[in-house]
């Protein structure tokens, strides 16, 4: 099974799970910015949890797809259709016919996701088949997806195939076939504050920029992008000047250079010099993925352990939707 | 956070979110600490823990990567309060190891030369480094070459070694404006750091040279980093001629 | 003619039979239970809507209709789940009273297992009566809709 490319789309990357294993060289992890979004569309297309889907932020592809194609769209709402058809978001598509699935303007959210079952076919680079753009590695061909390009996909699971049968044999006259039912996103766009824990510098700040950081919107300026998003809001002081000697930073650090704070995302680098003011909880991280620049975002502090709590109900309810999916894409 | 004060190592251990943990063994750089870095990332290679994913060591501190789900397992089934989080239950695996790890391991540090092709169009701000100490080109080319120089840690781009030991004399503050891009291999000088550029990027080093060593082998999957923490480094000079061959060759002229 | 409670009890009985497939004809009405057949063995506790009753070649699991005697058409649950009135919770309803429809909209959608099953209309009309609260606990074959036939 092919996908031809016919558009790129702005920005379109093959991300998985991330790069695990490799920081202590200085190699990134690079991944999905909405990990959440990628997960689900893999459970809907009878993939392994971690299995590379393409990242469409904004600006959605246009992709020739062959009969028998399996995917699932999910993440932001950026309108799919194929031949003028609205296709459903949140649940397994199967293609009766060679077509062209195409996007619209993106109404909700900012990043898409599109599995397709079987994975794709492209070298691991260290583990991964994540895009590491600034390398030139991984994902498809270590870039952008661009017109002209035909991407493998892999073999898809028994599941998979056993459904794409079921629907081809019902599709009639239709592009396309789908299912009565949808899993929910589960990530909205919505007012509620991001989740915070403190960071390993938090006590260096003032108690009012701590407190402001909690209670202040911070817009999401102009230069950000995979590598990290910066916020522009009330300045964040010391309590006095000090130099920091540079340590590695995680996913969700919120550092502070210049009283200015930056929100290290998938793309960051491995270490940084600048006090780390905040963590992101894990479990807000896709949500985050999913703000477009201009959003202001609203911050809560929370324990670690509150933390560490959403993060497993969060883990919980994947657990549960890959036995609900499983159990649907077999039976039909 | 806890301190674990024990025969063989001192460290602080503080959550860096919910998947990770910092293990700090000082706050300043020094040779004793540096150590003591060293010895405990030995310790987690050898014995990882079940849900570790990853660790970086820094200048003064290792931080232990992991997964809370694989950690604190036992709370998906039993969510009672007396079951431990994640961190809790890495501090413990991490307190046993700071037991265990021994400061007097002897981890023979590995010597790594470099060649080093100065000047000209491979160290375009050589003359500008040269003036700014009021030094020829030469002394200050003798000088680099004449540095002990050790890596603290590779972070910042992959392959980048973060390296001590440049002859404060030679301390020079970053370009006013950096440049949009610096070719693959330069190495340069920004304040009291000396480095070398891995992959092409964009920065403010005052750029004095340039080695045709492959600092970042992403092939090669054991150690894509040519360098690691803890290695002795020592600059050589190598004439354009020399540089030209290796990179036609791809071989390093012997000294 | 097979009346829910009736029906409820033959899905009873099969799905604790080692039966895999049933089938009845009475009248104009044929009524198919199959058990999913690729379902790991794993999987057990045993759901019911494995035991999910599907009109004959219908390629959607649209929910059996019952028809009514003044000329509306019933649209009953096709799972037990808990029902809902929208997409999502603060988004608009599907339908209200009033709404006209066509075969294939949809019309509400009730949740078993983390997943949405869409409740779609089987005949042309207008929407007479809503039959259960969003958020209700819904069994199978249980009323939601009446929609008066155009």
């Amino acid at each position: 099974m092919k996908i031809e490319v016919m558009d790129g789309g702005l920005l379109t990357m093959l991300q998985d799970m991330g790069r695990i294993g490799y920081q202590k060289f200085g190699v990134l992890a690079n991944g999905a910015m909405d990990t959440f979004s990628l997960r689900l569309a893999n459970l809907l297309t009878g993939n392994a949890l971690g299995e590379a889907a393409l990242e469409m932020p904004l600006r959605g592809p246009v992709l020739r797809l062959q009969a028998g194609t399996v995917f699932a769209i999910t993440g932001a709402d950026m309108m799919p259709t194929i031949d003028g058809a609205p296709v459903p978001m949140f649940r397994p598509v199967c293609m009766a016919r060679d077509a062209e699935l195409r996007f619209g303007g993106c109404r909700r959210g900012c990043r898409s996701y599109m599995a397709v079952a079987g994975g794709f076919d492209v070298p691991l680079v260290m583990g991964s088949k994540s895009t590491y753009l600034r390398a030139g590695l991984g994902g498809w061909q270590g870039r952008a997806l661009r017109a002209g390009d035909m991407l493998p996909a892999g073999t898809m699971s028994g599941a998979a195939r056993d459904f794409a049968r079921r629907m081809q044999s019902r599709a009639g006259e239709a592009a396309f076939m789908t299912v009565p039912w949808f899993v929910r996103g589960g990530i909205v766009l919505d007012t509620a504050p991001l989740r915070v824990t403190r960071g390993l510098q938090y006590d260096w700040f003032t108690t009012e920029s701590c407190e402001a950081f909690c209670r202040e919107p911070f817009q999401i300026t102009m230069q950000s992008d995979r590598m990290g998003y910066r916020l522009l809001g009330p300045h964040l002081e010391l309590k006095k000047p000090r130099e920091m000697v540079s340590e590695p930073v995680a996913f969700g650090t919120v550092q502070v250079a210049d009283g200015n704070p930056i929100l290290l995302l998938a793309d960051r680098q491995t270490t940084g010099g600048y006090p780390k003011i905040f963590q992101l909880a894990l479990a807000d991280l896709p949500r985050v993925g999913q703000c477009p620049v201009g959003h202001k975002i609203r911050f809560e502090l929370i324990s670690l352990c509150a933390a560490e709590d959403i993060y497993r109900r969060q883990q919980e309810y994947i657990n549960e939707l890959a036995v609900s999916i499983r159990l649907k894409l077999c039976e039909g | 956070m806890t301190n674990h004060k024990n025969q063989a190592l001192a460290a602080r251990v503080l959550p860096l979110g919910e998947a990770a943990a910092l293990v700090s063994f000082g706050t300043k750089i020094s040779p004793a600490v540096h150590r003591a870095v060293r010895a405990f990332a030995a310790g987690l290679s050898q014995h990882p823990f079940r849900g570790m994913t990853e660790y970086v060591e820094a200048y003064t501190s290792v931080t232990v990567f992991y997964d809370p789900m694989t950690l604190c397992g036992e709370k998906l089934l039993n969510p009672a309060p007396d079951v431990p989080y994640s961190f809790q239950v890495a501090e413990l695996y991490i307190g046993k190891l700071l037991q265990g790890s021994e400061l007097t391991t002897e981890m023979m540090p590995r010597h790594v030369r470099i060649p080093v092709c100065y000047g000209g169009k491979y160290g375009p701000d050589l003359a500008a480094v040269a003036q700014y100490h009021k030094m020829s080109e030469k002394e200050v080319v003798a000088a680099h070459t004449g540095g002990d120089y050790l890596v603290y840690m590779i972070g910042f781009a992959p392959g980048f070694p973060y390296v001590g030991g440049l002859p404060p004399r030679l301390a020079t503050p970053r370009r006013k404006s950096p440049r949009l891009v610096i070719p693959k291999g330069s190495v340069g000088i920004a304040g009291m750091q000396t480095g070398v550029y891995p992959i092409e990027t964009p920065g403010g080093w005052q750029l004095i040279g340039r080695t045709p060593l492959e600092l970042f082998r992403p092939d090669n999957g054991e150690n894509p980093s040519l360098l690691q923490a803890g290695d002795r480094l020592e600059f050589y000079a190598i004439s354009e001629q020399e540089y030209m061959d290796y990179m036609a060759e791809g071989s390093v002229p012997v000294q | 003619m097979l009346n829910i409670k009736e029906i409820k009890e033959l899905i009873t009985i099969v799905e604790k039979s080692e039966l895999t497939v049933f089938e009845l004809t009475q009248g104009d009405v044929r009524l198919v239970l199959k058990k999913g057949g690729a379902v790991p063995a794993a999987a057990a506790p045993v759901r019911t809507e494995s035991a999910a009753v599907m009109p004959a070649a219908a390629p959607a699991a649209s929910a059996p209709v019952l028809p009514a005697d003044d000329g509306a058409a019933v649209v009953t649950s096709p799972v037990i789940g808990t029902f809902y009135r929208a997409a999502e919770p603060g988004a608009e309803p599907y339908v209200g009273k009033g709404s006209v429809v066509k075969p294939g909209d949809v019309l509400g959608i009730v949740e078993v297992m983390k997943l949405f099953n869409e409740v779609k209309a089987e005949s042309a009309g207008t929407i007479e009566d809503i039959l259960a609260e969003d958020g209700q606990m819904v069994e199978y074959g249980q009323p939601l809709f009446r929609i008066q036939k155009a």
